[in-house]
């Protein structure tokens, strides 16, 4: 994506409507925790049972992955890697830039595991929790630093 | 529709609820921060605070 065709797109809020975006992937990212622990049989709810909860947490973790890489996608475009998110070279940008590089390696070895490798289901918690990580480093370091 | 499928529907939509309400919230917030410091953030091409 061009950043000139972004700017178009956005009416030249680039950076407005990236941080709406990454806000919702933050809250769906809390949702998702819940979810899985009712799958997972971790928590209870009377009005919601495992199977529904992991059909939900994966309907809701495909298009949470989405918007990720949109947002991804529009950051690189607009920034590179160096990014000028808070000044040149701040640790901020520097640990923004590692967990959001991080955060799509490790969502696209989660979703390999889930639809070819079955037999490793056993790191998808690790995996999981790992992604929810990495989405809250990089949302503070970014969003929520605006949004403060 | 089963009682499964209906509490699949109904985590779905908290889940849209969820993305409804923090656009409100995000959205407002945007609006109320200074022109300058969104642009300090990032640079919306026009210098508006964005929303």
């Amino acid at each position: 994506m061009e950043a000139a065709f972004l700017d178009s797109l956005t009416g030249g809020h680039v950076t407005a409507v990236k941080v709406v975006l990454a806000s919702v992937v933050m809250a769906l990212a809390c949702y998702q925790l819940l979810l899985i622990a009712v799958a997972y049989g971790k928590l209870r709810l009377g009005f919601l049972s495992k199977a529904p909860a992991a059909g939900a947490h994966r309907a809701v973790g495909d298009t949470t992955a989405v918007i990720l890489l949109l947002v991804a996608t529009a950051c690189l475009s607009q920034y590179g890697f160096e990014g000028e998110h808070h000044g040149e070279g701040s640790g901020a940008t520097a640990l923004h830039v590692i967990a959001g590089s991080a955060l799509v390696v490790v969502l696209a070895v989660k979703v390999a595991l889930l639809r070819w490798w079955p037999g490793l289901g056993r790191l998808l918690p690790l995996l999981g929790t790992t992604v929810f990580v990495l989405i809250a480093v990089t949302w503070l370091t970014s969003a929520g630093d605006i949004l403060r | 529709m089963t009682r499964q499928h209906l509490q699949m529907l109904g985590s779905l939509l908290v889940a849209l609820a969820i993305v409804a309400v923090v656009i409100l919230v995000v959205t407002a917030r945007l609006n109320s921060i200074p022109a300058d410091r969104l642009e300090h953030h990032g640079g919306d091409s026009h210098g508006h605070s964005g929303g």
